[in-house]
């Protein structure tokens, strides 16, 4: 006689994939709670101890190469600093006279990247920065030549999750510098990286730059995002797209700063 | 318990090598994903029950790490891929070797459809662009990896 077999070992597993499932759904549906943010800072502070090492060896095999290039990149720095200077003081004189608001401050926060993650379907990446160090959720990232990196989806107290501008979630109001038309700058399967809805009669050309706009709270105005690359036929007689080319080198990132 | 040890460790192993390494596979922004495979490996060598809470707490983990939207996505993906693996459980040595490779395909195929399309379902990008540039071009990729490592493995080989 063949032993019996209870109902609740055969459907054991179902039953574990059930838990595993609601749970999963549970997840999803908490996305964003304090509970949920907490848990994810843990995981997260935990992983980036993996890159210390790593981050130690690196540091010390480029230090001096980059070191020298940072003296080169000063003394031009410096060189354009001081004709900026004179310009922003022209600006600010001549916005005096025409009773103008000043702009708003940001400070910058310097930091490593740890690790990024890149594919159609989500582009992030990992730095070395987190809340203690005074890094807040939704605060934008440039690269070392100020052209947009993305924004902060993510912290724990020592690392921040940072949502490139190429993840297909992304959004930012950005304005073609000749033409100044602002518009929302997303990436498209199909075209790319593009600005939708320019309106037709937009003055822009090939070879344009394109900066953020400065509507909202997380870019200032003036960061550089990229070059103007083709300019689509009028869609539905009132608007066009304008693809552009990113000037952020993402493969290349070692290094960002976070505008605080 | 000492085998729970050895697969949690391997699979969190899987996990740092998805994450710090997973990039340098990418071909045309078309990443493979190691612990789909590992997850199969665990269903069809290991125990079901096994391979769905590995699967549950490595996708929890990867969302945590490296999502900016949907986290818990790959957990859920992952448990299933568990389950449906874990069916064939001792069972795999008996299937033709044509057959085998077609159920490893449509684990993957399960897997990529819930993550990539769920994922993608706010996107302007229409589905037939997400299935022909994204989703069978990762599953082809991450089904050649599984295939050599299978065969390596010798995984559903008598």
């Amino acid at each position: 006689m063949s032993p019996s077999v209870s109902p609740l070992s055969r459907y054991k597993p179902l039953v574990n994939l059930l838990t595993a499932l609601a749970v999963s759904l549970a997840i999803i549906g908490s996305n964003g709670t304090p509970l949920f943010n907490q848990a994810r800072a843990l995981i997260m502070e935990s992983a980036a101890y993996l890159y210390v090492p790593i981050r130690w060896i690196e540091s010390i095999s480029t230090i001096q190469k980059d070191y020298r290039e940072l003296q080169q990149e000063h003394i031009k720095a410096q060189i354009e600093l001081n004709k900026f200077k004179t310009l922003v003081y022209e600006n600010q004189r001549l916005k005096n006279m025409l009773g103008f608001k000043g702009e708003k401050s940001f400070q910058v926060i310097p930091a490593n990247v740890l690790s990024d993650v890149g594919s159609y379907t989500m582009n992030s990446l990992t730095v070395d920065q987190g809340s203690q160090d005074g890094v807040e959720l939704l605060s934008g990232v440039v690269d070392a030549k100020a052209q947009l990196v993305g924004k902060v989806v993510a912290l724990s107290q020592n690392t921040a999750l940072v949502q490139l501008v190429s993840d297909k979630n992304f959004r930012v109001s950005v304005r073609e510098m000749r033409s100044r038309d602002v518009g929302i700058l997303s990436f498209t399967l199909s075209k790319g990286y593009v600005i939708q809805d320019v309106p037709k009669n937009a003055e822009v050309i090939a070879g344009d730059s394109v900066v953020t706009s400065g509507f909202s709270d997380i870019f200032p105005e003036h960061i550089f995002v990229g070059w103007v690359s083709d300019i689509s036929p009028v869609v539905e007689d009132y608007v066009k797209s304008v693809q552009v080319d990113l000037a952020t080198d993402f493969n290349r990132l070692e290094e960002v700063f976070i505008l605080k | 318990m000492i085998d729970n040890i050895k697969y949690t460790l391997i699979g969190f192993f899987v996990l740092i090598f998805q994450w710090m390494l997973g990039d340098l596979f990418s071909i045309y922004d078309i990443t493979p994903n190691f612990l789909v495979i590992y997850i199969v490996y665990v269903g069809l060598t290991s125990s079901q029950l096994r391979a769905i809470w590995l699967g549950f707490i490595l996708g929890f983990i990867i969302d945590a790490l490296t999502a900016t939207s949907m986290i818990g996505i790959s957990s859920l993906a992952l448990s299933l891929v568990g389950y449906l693996a874990g069916v064939f459980h001792d069972r795999i040595v008996r299937i033709p070797v044509i057959m085998q490779y077609l159920l490893y395909t449509g684990f993957i195929i399960v897997f990529f459809i819930i993550t990539v399309l769920i994922s993608f379902q706010d996107s302007q990008w229409t589905v037939g662009n997400i299935v022909f540039l994204i989703l069978l071009p990762k599953t082809l990729y991450t089904l050649g990896i599984l295939s050599g490592s299978f065969i390596l493995l010798r995984v559903g080989a008598d």
